[in-house]
Order: C-alpha cells, then sequence, then structure tokens
C-alpha cells in the first residue's frame, strides 16, 4: 500500500489560523484554554499513520500541547489477525453481512490484553477513537475518565458486532460521535462533534485563480468550460452512474463538461470495477472525464473544487462527508443527495441544495450551472457555514468546552469565572 | 458609578437527550418532555449557528418540518415563531407545541407522514466565560467591541433576553447606566438578521464611536 505523501511544511500554529476566522476567535479559544492548563489527556488508536484518526490526531495534538494542556497520543500494537479481525468488525459495524466467529473475539480479547498497560493512571481523561482499542477500557482506573470517541457510522450496524463493542463502550463515561444518527441506546452520555476541515492544509489552502486553472489543465481538463464536479471513490455507494445520468438530464444550452475525480482504484477490487463500469459508460460522452488520482493528490482535488462551477455529492449512504465542506469551504454551492452528514451540512435553498432523485439533481445541476447570480450567492452562504461550523479552529473550540463539561459534569448553564457582571 | 461591562462568552457540549421523532406525535412528545437546555439548542443557539444565513427557517423545528417532513405549512407556523420574540424558554415550549397542535387539528389525517429523518432532539450543557476584554467607558466598549468574538456578541446581544427575563441587551442595559439612553434604545431595535454578527459586530462598534464622538463634539 501506499504510504501517505509527507507534507514538508511545519504543522499550522493556532495564531496561523487567525486569518481565516478572525484573530477574536482565535484569542476566545486562548482564553478557554486557561481553565484547561495543565489537563492532561492521552489519546489511544490503532495506526500513526494513514487514516483520517491519525491525521486529525497529528494536528490536533500538538496544538492541545501549544495551548498548555499535557496531551499524548499512543498507539495499540496489535497484529495482522487482529487488524483483519477489526476491519471485519468496522465493516460489520457499518452495516455489512459479515459473520464474525468466536475466534475472531478471541484474537481481540488477546491483543487487547497485551495492551493492558497502555492506559496511562496519571491523566485526567482518556480518549478511545474507534472499535480497535475499546477494549482497553477493562484497565481503566477509577480516577480517570475515559471518553469513547466514534468516527463510524453505527446506524446500520450488525447486531452481533454492536453486542459485543457496546459491553465495553457502556464502561466509558461518555461516548462521542459525529451526528445524532450514529448515537446508540446506551446508558451514558452521548455528545455530538462534527468533523472538520483544516482550511490551511494543502486540500483546503487558498491556491490563486491562475494557478489553480494550471493544475487543472495538467490534468487534461479544460479549466475554462462550467464544469460540474463529484469527488470521490469509486464505490457504488457514491453513485457515480447517477452522477453520470443526472448529468445527461441536465442539458444546458451553454457547453459543461462532468469531472468524477477519484482515489486510487487500484488498492480496491470493488473500485477498480466500478471505474471499468464507468469508463466504459463515459466512453462515447466528450465532455465528461474520469480522473483516478494518486491519494496524495490534495492540491489536485483543491484545484479542482475551485474551478468548478457546481459540486455534486450524490451518495447513496455517506458518514459525515466532509468533501461536501471542502467544496463549500473554497465557496461552491453543493447539491447533495439528502443523506448522513449531506443533510447536515447543506442548508437547503441556502449554502446548496438537497435532492431525494437524480432528477432533482439534474434539475439543480441546470439551475447552478446557468443561474450565475444564484450561484454566487450560495456559494458564498456556504463558505459562511463552514467557517461558522466546519473548520478546525471551531473544533478545537469544541473539544475544548467537552473537556470542561466533563471535568465538572456541567449541566445546563454554568460560570467559569465569578465575575462582575452588568445584568 | 456604573460598573464596567465585562464581556463574557459561551462554549457548549451538544449531547443526546435520548428523544427522537419519527413522527407529529412523537415530535409533540418530545417537544413536551425534553429539558430546556434542549429548546434552547434547537431554537435558541439556532440564531447563532445560522447567523451568516438569511431569516426564513431559522430554528432547527421549522427547519425540519419543511426539509424532513416536506410540510411547507406547518414549517410556515413554526418559523413564525422568531427565537428573538422569546424572553423565556417556557414560552417558547408551550408556542411550538401549540403551533404544531394547532397544524395537526387542522389536518389530522397527515398525522401519520414519516419524515425523510427522524428529529433528534439534542441539549447543549454550556460554559460562560469570562472573554478578558472589560470596557471602563464608552471608547473602551467600541475597542473592545472591535475584538471580542462572534459568540460574545450573540450572548450579549441576542441571548441576553432569555437570561435576563425581558426585552433587552446587556449593551443598552449598560449604557443606560450611562445616560446613553438614545443609543441603547437604537442597539434595542437593532434588528438580529439584518447582518451577520460580525457585521452587526461592526455597525455596533461604529454606533458607540458616534455617539461619542457626537458627546465631544457637543460638549
Amino acid at each position: 500500500m501506499k504510504k501517505p505523501a509527507t507534507d514538508p511544511r511545519p504543522q499550522p500554529k493556532l495564531d496561523d489560523y487567525a486569518g481565516v476566522t478572525g484573530r477574536p476567535e482565535i484569542d476566545e479559544i486562548r482564553r478557554l484554554s486557561e481553565h484547561l492548563k495543565g489537563f492532561r489527556l492521552q489519546h489511544i488508536n490503532s495506526t500513526r499513520v494513514g487514516g483520517g484518526v491519525a491525521e486529525l490526531l497529528a494536528a490536533k495534538v500538538p496544538m492541545m500541547n501549544e495551548l498548555g494542556l499535557k496531551v499524548t497520543w499512543d498507539v495499540l500494537e496489535g497484529n495482522p489477525a487482529f487488524f483483519d479481525m477489526t476491519k471485519s468488525m468496522h465493516n460489520a459495524l457499518h452495516g455489512a453481512p459479515v459473520w464474525l466467529d468466536r475466534e475472531s473475539w478471541r484474537v481481540y480479547e488477546e491483543v487487547t490484553l497485551k495492551n493492558h498497560a497502555l492506559p496511562k493512571s496519571d491523566v485526567d481523561l482518556v480518549i478511545i477513537h474507534d472499535p480497535q482499542p475499546a477494549g482497553l477500557v477493562q484497565f481503566r482506573t477509577e480516577n480517570v475518565r475515559w471518553l469513547w470517541r466514534c468516527h463510524i457510522d453505527l446506524s446500520a450496524a450488525d447486531i452481533a458486532a454492536w453486542a459485543f463493542l457496546r459491553k465495553r463502550v457502556e464502561r466509558y463515561d461518555a461516548a462521542v460521535f459525529h451526528l445524532p444518527q450514529y448515537t446508540k441506546d446506551l446508558m451514558i452520555p452521548q455528545y455530538l462533534l462534527p468533523p472538520a476541515i483544516d482550511p490551511l492544509s494543502p486540500k483546503n489552502e487558498d491556491i490563486p485563480e491562475r494557478e489553480a486553472k494550471e493544475i487543472v489543465a495538467g490534468l487534461g481538463i479544460d479549466p475554462e468550460l462550467p464544469m460540474v464536479l463529484q469527488v470521490s471513490r469509486f464505490d457504488y455507494l457514491k453513485d457515480p452512474f447517477g452522477v453520470l445520468e443526472a448529468y445527461r438530464l441536465a442539458s444546458t444550452p451553454e457547453a459543461s463538461q462532468l469531472v468524477l475525480a477519484g482515489g486510487a482504484a487500484d488498492d480496491d477490487p470493488e473500485g477498480a470495477e466500478v471505474y471499468a463500469k464507468l469508463a466504459d459508460r463515459a466512453s462515447g460522452l466528450p465532455n465528461v472525464k474520469l480522473l483516478n488520482l494518486p491519494p496524495d493528490s490534495h492540491r489536485e482535488i483543491n484545484a479542482l473544487q475551485r474551478v468548478a462551477r457546481v459540486v455534486v455529492q450524490k451518495s447513496i449512504r455517506e458518514g459525515f462527508g466532509l468533501v461536501v465542506a471542502e467544496a463549500m469551504w473554497k465557496g461552491k454551492p453543493v447539491v447533495g443527495n439528502s443523506v448522513g452528514g449531506i443533510r447536515e451540512q447543506i442548508l437547503h435553498g441556502v449554502t446548496g441544495f438537497l435532492v431525494h432523485s437524480t432528477e432533482g439533481m439534474a434539475f439543480r445541476i441546470r439551475q447552478l450551472l446557468t443561474n450565475l447570480e444564484l450561484n454566487q450567492q450560495l456559494g458564498d452562504a456556504a463558505r459562511e457555514n463552514v467557517r461558522a461550523n466546519y473548520l478546525f479552529p471551531t473544533s478545537l473550540r469544541r473539544w475544548l468546552a467537552l473537556f470542561l463539561v466533563m471535568q465538572r459534569g456541567a449541566v445546563g448553564v454554568e460560570y467559569l469565572e465569578k465575575a462582575e457582571v452588568h445584568r | 458609578m456604573t460598573a464596567p461591562f465585562v464581556f463574557q462568552s459561551e462554549v457548549g457540549a451538544v449531547r443526546s437527550t435520548g428523544y427522537r421523532a419519527d413522527d407529529l406525535q412523537a415530535f409533540i412528545h418530545g417537544l413536551e418532555r425534553v429539558s430546556g437546555s434542549s429548546i434552547y439548542y434547537h431554537f435558541f443557539r439556532s440564531v447563532y449557528r445560522r447567523h451568516f444565513m438569511s431569516v426564513d427557517y431559522v430554528h432547527d423545528f421549522a427547519r425540519w418540518a419543511l426539509v424532513s417532513l416536506s410540510l411547507p405549512p406547518l414549517a410556515e407556523r413554526l418559523a413564525q415563531l422568531d427565537p428573538v420574540d422569546f424572553v423565556s424558554i417556557r414560552d417558547a415550549r408551550e408556542r411550538l407545541i401549540a403551533a404544531t397542535r394547532g397544524f395537526l387539528g387542522g389536518v389530522g389525517e397527515w398525522v401519520a407522514i414519516r419524515p425523510s429523518a427522524p428529529f433528534y432532539f439534542l441539549q447543549q450543557d454550556s460554559l460562560i466565560f469570562p472573554t478578558g476584554q472589560v470596557a471602563h467607558t464608552m471608547d473602551e466598549l467600541a475597542e473592545s467591541l472591535g475584538s471580542v468574538g462572534n459568540s460574545s456578541i450573540y450572548y450579549h446581544l441576542i441571548q441576553a433576553p432569555i437570561r435576563l427575563g425581558r426585552r433587552e441587551n446587556d449593551f443598552s442595559a449598560w449604557l443606560d447606566g450611562w445616560g446613553e439612553h438614545e443609543l441603547a434604545q437604537t442597539i434595542r431595535t437593532l434588528n438580529v438578521y439584518r447582518w451577520s454578527i460580525p457585521v452587526t459586530r461592526n455597525h455596533l462598534v461604529d454606533l458607540v464611536r458616534s455617539s461619542v464622538g457626537k458627546a465631544r463634539r457637543a460638549s
């Protein structure tokens, strides 16, 4: 498997984000963090490199330390049998028909036991990410609070896999999910924290228009022709065939093009199959381009999103779908199927459109390709929606709030400091 | 001597209440039973979460009726209940329930309509903290207004009536103490939906500065 490319640039500091959020927002985060000076926090996940969770921790841990918290990040040591098992469990928790036998559970327990010394007892909070290290909770000590951070969609979880996990999750003090529909019937508090995008990462940083066009031209795409874009894995669940059909139905007097940009299909047998079928179906259509990009094509995706006139996300099922926020951050109105996190991010008629059918998507594509005033208006609102709700500093602020709420057992409204307030 | 104006801000942790509505009866059931923090989050706090957008269907209940129930007549009834018109969570809850019941009374046969997505009742546990900005004079108020975050402006201007239990905001209350009744009244009648919070903040700065300038010229 190809390793993700390492970005040679240093990790941004909190102050670097003032340019996108405004200085006052950064100052408030600093002020809030003063109440957490010395707060000891341990993150545990199952991989140091690769995957969204590792990327997130690599960015967040240094920043929390910069704010005066004492944060460490440890990784569960597994073996190939364990990771095979947890991959199957991951699929089962996503609702795939996977049978996990007794041997699978034994492997899980064995690796959990081997890692018994990993959780620290001299911290204030342990955060366990995802199901792989969830069993470590059996080694928790009385004085430490434990939080389970679930990054996956459990709404259609296999009953047996969830029953196994649930026994462990209920031993935590609280769980954190991305969306309300992923929460479960649990006896512990369940918090909601949506994920966020990093506006300073290669995938989202500003690129001058001319440079973005050059990058797009370098991909063999005409940057001057109005573009409808979907960025997603070549996966049936992302419904690229539906996008193709919607684009066909949305014929406009003005020439345009459809670009379907996806990840490296070679690593995924089903992805290769979808790509081949899609290429076959698109072969007779001159204005449809498929881009099979390597996983580190962040700048290329960034440029495509900036050059596109309309961005679509026609997923049949979707976790959170941060790719929607990425496009909105570039001032693009997104037309999305009304599922999962897409429904949370798009404010229908304000920042884009939610649709329920291929015809609905066709109508909105046509509308946004032709009505440039509406396109601009929704795109501007989309960017502000991301600025207010889905940027990295906002997420950091929410995490700090959660730590304080957990630390204090706060319910309802609480004042952090007694101040003489004019009332 | 008027006390200094201490700028505060609010952060919150959002959590599930365990209530979800798969139809309108369950929706009313939830409205009746969830905590005040839940009504606060979905009704009042939505003004902050969506401050950058134009006004219609600003709160979560109306948006759910529109987007998930596809019931514009109900969405309109709920949207007509504007968070900024309320000074108590209890009143807001009662009016939301009455509006939904009123709708059901009119079109009872529609009760069976299922939403495309349930309404999940969430609630917010909030922490209030001083931002570190304190104003002792009108000049300092203008300066501090320009350097506090959106959440602080929301807290003092839009959320204040819920906290104070009357149609008032913290800035106007403080300015009245300074004898600046005209400016206090201007801010009291400010349309909070006209602009996003950052733009509203700039407008407040201009108002205070202009008032200070006028007072100086007069003296």
